[in-house]
């Protein structure tokens, strides 16, 4: 197989999740050239965002192809040594995926009867889907659909439907037919929506964008939910807010209005991040929203904490008393790095002791603890502190609360810095991994062989965690972090306005591990109108569904959607996603390490993105000990190019190199695939063009023709 | 290192800086000649208004271009038809907007602003105070913003109760706000009057208000708006003028009245003096002899009759009067205003009711005990203790004061003052005003407060305390015997024109020079004068000239 990549880089760097792609980003921004590889075929790795279609796709996947082992003896010389990189990881394990609303509107009633209105209603209508496991075998299970008695003399459309489950593993599109019998009179609010070919998703999911719009769903896509939004309108109550009622139909068909992060983070406003973004102007290619508002469990209930000192005076939670009790203390804390030596006498206790020792009411405790440092029984004073300032420091700069999410998922930030990278000349290749690594007898990488089979040799390897040969990394670091993903028709704690909300649950004879859950808007650019999503993660024992299952139980409603539209009414759940991710952390190298390779950490449970900057800031000064980590990009106007000869001489160099890089575009196909993802996340987002062309080189961008060969490859 | 971008050094940077703003700056020049010139040739057009649009933009400050608009505009409004003249106002209007974005703290440019709101044939109110609270929502302090909001409010006529829903928001946003809680003490008289409370706004919104300030200064107590709007709750009581004491001498031939506030007699504001129904002629001075306002005014050279008498003074001007008789067998008369003992200053403090106040003290002592060494805390517990029970509280009261000096060492002599003003007080709390004589020695007072209280004593102690000079002592026109023994008084013009003054003991001050005395001169009545132990007797050249200045005068030394 023949390649056409230089065979000759400074950096490979396996891996787009962000602490490589930072790295990338920092090390290409001085001038050396970066090969950055991702063996998937988009960017981020297990710090991604998807669509819908995109993360059911990933149920129905089934890994374990076991590559045979090609032989590269032909590649290596004698002194070397061949070191297998592992065939790919999941991103995710065991995902599993349920619909828990019907297919279509089942049911539809008249306006005249009111009373036929409050009367409870059940149409749940589960759509089961099959397990995930490895003997795994779609069975579609028929599910019984349950009618609803209503009270006589109601006109009541009910039509005899057929759910018809569909199985995550088979990898056939999955036609349920519909047949609805809009039952008597003239119903003329009845979603019309008869015998519906519901193209759900296929394997080869590229080519059936097309067929899909083709298909009898027209209706409903074209609409995009305004069928039934005309229908629920008119037979709710008119009295009552109208509330949304979705169908399965409805969620597929705005699969491009989500963005779920496998990795849900966000940002202190003024951590390591954001610096990190301002500094290097990152921040450019991203936008931000903050989170609305922090909640925290208490006595069994959702509560708002007051996070700033204007939420503080405002909260009606609090009493007079405890709001300065709970400033003092925040000032107490704040005050910590100024005169360590007073905080000296409660070096020995653990935070809450200390929370405890200051006379603090149980709420207030509970607001600090859990809400504010998100501590558990055995942090230290002083990690309770320091998180308790973060915190702090970070409340009033960009919002009320010291949160920021980026807009459109968490998987926009590695793309962002390996935009950065490319801008700098970093040269890009997805679904196309290392092989193998080529270990000279110094115990160092002299190169890699590429899933393509091209020899490139690296001064430094670069890889994340789930690339690195298991030798490499102690498997006791090998952490599993339990997932779930939710969307429901309403937030969690009742409010006017469309919140994002974070909640950190203590550990509790219910769960051993704090679970982070992030709730998230449509404003969020994640998800529909009408919906939220909601991103659980806690430190698993494998089994999802058991972790999660106290909390979602508690405060969330499996039974589908009712008519209720009350503010006590718990959330329904209308679609959940569970799955674990293997997390290797990389604390301290085995010692067989080459020194120039190093492993970056992948996702945490954290929920902030802290940690990654950190480690590759690290690194980076490690290698580079003189050189500024990222700096500012310069202006323009004050670059001088370098006159021609030099510019030839240097090939693959920044500006130069890229333009040539763009050059073979059309006859190269590693380059193409290489601006796949770019491609991908446009397809994802209503506007991506906007960031994508404060780049120089827009030029270079495939037009939407590349776009469908890409993909057919 | 290789292929790394080469960023143009900052001598490079600064040089091409120079010439850009030398460019910049010939252009600048250039325009704002053209603008005058065009405003000297009454060229009235729409290249004007492009020129000074230009210079404004970078610089709005400059107000004879905004006056040239004016101009232009004024002109346009005779001359042009009307849907061009909506066109040129709306594109005004954004242009201001532009201008305010640059800089949003130009006089000139918001005053354009109302100028072009209220010239324009159909201006657009309600968007008005959109943009102010925008940009009340960039700068709450913003208070040119506030002042063109309030013109806006006005022509808007938006409600009191919109208006007071707005600082609720801001004041949710940020509490530190002075502008929205001064303003929310405007509305509430407005919106909820009460004319039978002192406040003249209703009860039960007070409490509220005592509620969400509570809140304000229990989140921050270092934050002082808060305080400042509590302190305005508390309210402070007006009082009515009336006479508050009346005293006439037969042996003096004086007649002496103090208002409860500082009132003006002259000719424009004359006040008759009645004795037995028939006006008498007199002429009316303050304590200065100065043509100013003053709460006392006295009348010399009365021809007071004998035998029994009834003098009546009439401020026709103020429509009160006072009654005051005098019998035959007595050379002076007083008439004092009754007051409850423990009251008399308290006016200066609240309006409010004692219960609230003894809520609100409850509060804040609950507050005192986590915050103890807050001296907003302290202050308003002083406050609302001196105004409940000063003389309960005294101890309390000064010990506090001794506490906010060690807290608050900037202000010590503030502190000395308001412990000064506090003894004072509760001396004349248990004081009849018509007693001769007033003892204040030994209390450590650095200045001595309501004289104008105590222009009928005769006889004044002040000896062992600390103060510095007399300031406001031209109130004691009775004043026979003064004695400031172990003072710091380095100053002692406040005696002048102490017509009664007789005795002087000056003894252990800080009298350095003869001039310091010059002013003793103006006692004409003055015999007797103490300055042993002063520094000015360690010459005896300067005695010699002392003696010399005030020739009756023994002088002890």
């Amino acid at each position: 197989m023949t390649s056409d990549l230089p065979t000759e880089f400074d950096f490979v760097v396996l891996g787009t999740g962000l602490p490589e792609s930072i790295l990338a980003a920092a090390v290409s921004r001085i001038g050396y050239k970066v090969l950055h590889l991702d063996r998937n075929d988009h960017y981020s790795d297990q710090w991604a965002s998807f669509n819908l279609r995109a993360i059911e796709r990933f149920a129905e996947k089934k890994e374990g192809k076991n590559k045979e082992e090609k032989d590269y003896g032909d590649k290596i010389e004698e002194s070397e040594t061949l070191v297998r990189i592992p065939t790919a990881d999941s991103l995710v394990e065991n995902i599993r995926v349920k619909y828990y609303i019907p297919e279509y509107q089942e049911c539809m009633m008249l306006v005249e009867d009111m009373n036929k209105l409050l009367a409870p209603k059940e149409d749940d209508k589960n759509t089961e889907t099959g397990n995930n496991d490895d003997t795994g075998n779609g069975i579609a299970k028929p599910d019984e659909t349950q009618q609803t008695a209503e009270t006589d003399g109601s006109q009541v459309g009910i039509s005899d439907s057929h759910e018809s489950t569909k199985s995550v593993d088979t990898p056939i599109p999955i036609t349920d037919d519909n047949t609805r019998n809009t039952a008597t009179t003239d119903n003329a609010t009845t979603h019309n929506a008869t015998t519906t070919n519901n193209a759900t998703t296929t394997d080869n999911v590229g080519t059936n964008d097309t067929s899909e719009t083709s298909t009898s769903h027209t209706q409903n896509s074209t609409t995009d939910g305004s069928a039934t939004e005309e229908t629920t309108t008119k037979s709710d109550q008119p009295l009552r807010k109208k509330k949304k009622i979705w169908t399965k139909g409805e969620l597929q068909d705005s699969w491009r209005a989500f963005n779920i992060d496998l990795a849900p983070k966000l940002l202190y406003s003024s951590g390591k991040m954001v610096e990190l973004l301002i500094s290097s102007d990152v921040a450019k290619y991203c936008e931000f929203r903050t989170v609305s508002r922090v909640l925290t469990q208490h006595n069994q209930y959702i509560e708002k904490i007051p996070c700033s000192r204007a939420d503080v005076f405002s909260s009606k939670d609090v009493s007079m008393l405890d709001k300065r009790k709970l400033m003092k203390f925040l000032e107490w804390c704040a005050g910590y790095h100024k005169n360590p030596e007073e905080y000296e006498e409660y070096k020995n206790q653990t935070f809450l002791e200390v929370l405890k020792s200051r006379k603090l009411s149980e709420k207030l405790q509970n607001i600090i603890s859990n809400a504010i440092a998100m501590v558990t029984q055995d942090t230290s004073t002083e990690e309770g502190l320091k998180k308790t300032q973060v915190f702090l420091q970070s409340v009033g700069r960009y919002g009320n609360t010291p949160f920021l999410f980026p807009l459109y998922g968490s998987g926009e930030l590695p793309q962002a810095f390996c935009r950065l990278c490319a801008v700098f000349g970093g040269i890009y290749c997805l679904q196309m991994t290392a092989d193998a690594l080529i270990i000279n007898k110094e115990n160092k990488c002299e190169a890699i062989i590429t899933s393509e089979g091209q020899r490139i040799s690296c001064k430094w390897l670069i890889m994340g965690s789930s690339y690195s040969p298991k030798q490499y990394i102690t498997t006791d670091n090998k952490r599993q972090l339990s997932r779930c993903i939710l969307f429901t028709d309403k937030s969690l704690l009742h409010s006017e306005s469309q919140e994002l909300s974070l909640l950190w649950v203590p550990p509790s004879d219910h769960n051993i591990h704090p679970i982070t859950v992030l709730e998230l808007p449509q404003s969020a650019m994640v998800c529909p109108k009408d919906l939220y999503i909601v991103h659980l993660t806690t430190e698993g024992s494998g089994d999802p569904e058991a972790d999660f299952s106290p909390f979602v139980s508690q405060y969330l409603s499996t039974d589908g959607q009712t008519q209720n539209d009350e503010p006590t009414e718990k959330p329904s759940i209308l679609w959940s996603g569970y799955f674990s991710q293997q997390v290797y952390r990389v604390n301290e190298k085995t010692c067989d390490v080459p020194s120039n390779i190093f492993i970056l950490d992948g996702p945490s449970s954290d929920i902030h993105m802290d940690d990654p900057v950190l480690q590759a800031k690290e690194i980076f000064k490690h290698i580079c000990p003189d050189e500024d980590f990222l700096p500012k990009p310069p202006h323009p106007d004050d670059i001088i190019y370098v006159d021609e000869t030099e510019a030839t001489a240097g090939e693959g160099e920044s500006w130069v190199g890229e333009k040539e890089e763009g050059k073979d575009d059309p006859k190269n196909g590693t380059s193409q695939k290489a601006e796949q993802a770019e491609t991908e996340s446009e397809e994802k987002k209503e506007t991506p063009q906007k960031t994508l062309q404060e780049t120089t080189h827009d030029s270079d961008l495939p037009s939407d023709q590349n776009i469908v060969t890409a993909n057919k490859q | 290192m290789h292929g790394r971008l080469k960023v143009r050094t900052t001598a490079e940077q600064q040089e091409a800086k120079r010439v850009e703003r030398e460019k910049k700056l010939k252009i600048y020049t250039g325009a704002t000649k053209k603008a005058f010139e065009k405003r000297n040739n009454r060229e009235f057009d729409e290249e004007a208004l492009k020129i000074t649009g230009e210079i404004l933009a970078v610089n709005p400050d400059f107000y004879s271009l905004w006056n040239f608009r004016k101009e232009i505009f004024n002109d346009f409004k005779e001359k042009r038809p009307k849907e061009e003249l909506d066109k040129a106002f709306q594109d005004e209007l954004y242009f201001l907007e532009t201008c305010l974005k640059v800089n949003p703290k130009s006089y000139g440019t918001w005053h354009h602003r109302s100028f072009v709101m209220e010239t324009m044939p159909t201006p657009d109110w309600k968007r008005e105070i959109k943009l102010c609270n925008t940009f009340l929502q960039y700068d709450e302090r913003n208070f040119h913003c506030w002042d063109y909001r309030r013109f806006v409010v006005g022509k808007a006529s938006i409600s009191a109760a919109e208006e007071f829903e707005f600082t609720t928001e801001k004041i949710a946003n940020n509490f530190s706000d002075y502008s929205s809680w001064h303003y929310r003490s405007k509305l509430l008289p407005i919106l909820h009057p009460d004319k039978t409370h002192p406040s003249g706004v209703n009860e039960e919104i007070l409490l509220k208000e005592f509620e969400t300030v509570q809140n304000a200064f229990f989140t921050d107590p270092n934050d002082q708006s808060a305080w400042f709007y509590h302190r305005w709750l508390l309210g402070r009581h007006q009082r009515n003028l009336e006479i508050n004491t009346m005293f006439v001498s037969r042996k003096d031939r004086r007649v002496m009245v103090t208002t409860t506030k500082p009132v003006m007699i002259d000719c424009n504001n004359p006040v008759a003096l009645k004795i037995n129904d028939k006006e008498v002629k007199v002429e009316w001075r303050n304590q200065k002899s100065q043509r100013k306002y003053s709460t006392l005014w006295l009348a010399d050279n009365v021809l007071v009759p004998d035998g029994s008498i009834n003098i009546q003074v009439l401020m026709d001007t103020h429509r009160i009067s006072q009654l005051l008789s005098l019998k035959s067998d007595e050379s002076e008369s007083l008439f004092t205003l009754p007051f409850k003992e423990g009251n008399r200053f308290s006016y200066e403090l609240t309006s409010s009711t004692s219960e609230t106040l003894q809520r609100e003290l409850e509060a804040i002592v609950e507050l005192y005990e986590i915050e103890p060494d807050n001296k907003w805390v302290i202050l308003t517990l002083m406050s609302l203790m001196k105004s409940l029970d000063p003389l309960k509280y005294e101890q309390e009261i000064l010990q506090q004061i001794s506490h906010l000096q060690n807290l608050d060492p900037k202000r010590k002599t503030y502190y000395d003052d308001l412990r000064s003003k506090i003894l004072v007080e509760n001396t004349l709390e248990a004081f009849e005003l018509n007693q001769q004589c007033l003892d204040l020695s030994d209390k450590k007072l650095t200045v001595l407060y309501h004289t104008s209280l105590l222009p009928f004593i005769s006889e004044l102690h002040l000896e062992g305390n600390q103060l510095v000079n007399l300031k406001n002592f031209e109130f004691l026109q009775c004043l026979k015997n003064l004695i400031l023994d172990s003072n710091k008084i380095c100053d002692i013009n406040g005696l002048r024109g102490l017509n009664s003054l007789e005795k002087l003991s000056l003894k252990d001050n800080l009298i350095q020079d003869v001039n310091d005395l010059k002013v003793l001169q103006t006692c004409p009545n003055l015999n007797t004068l103490n300055i042993k132990g002063n520094t000015v007797c360690s010459e005896d050249k300067s005695l010699n000239e002392l003696r010399q200045l005030l020739p009756g005068v023994s002088i002890t030394s």
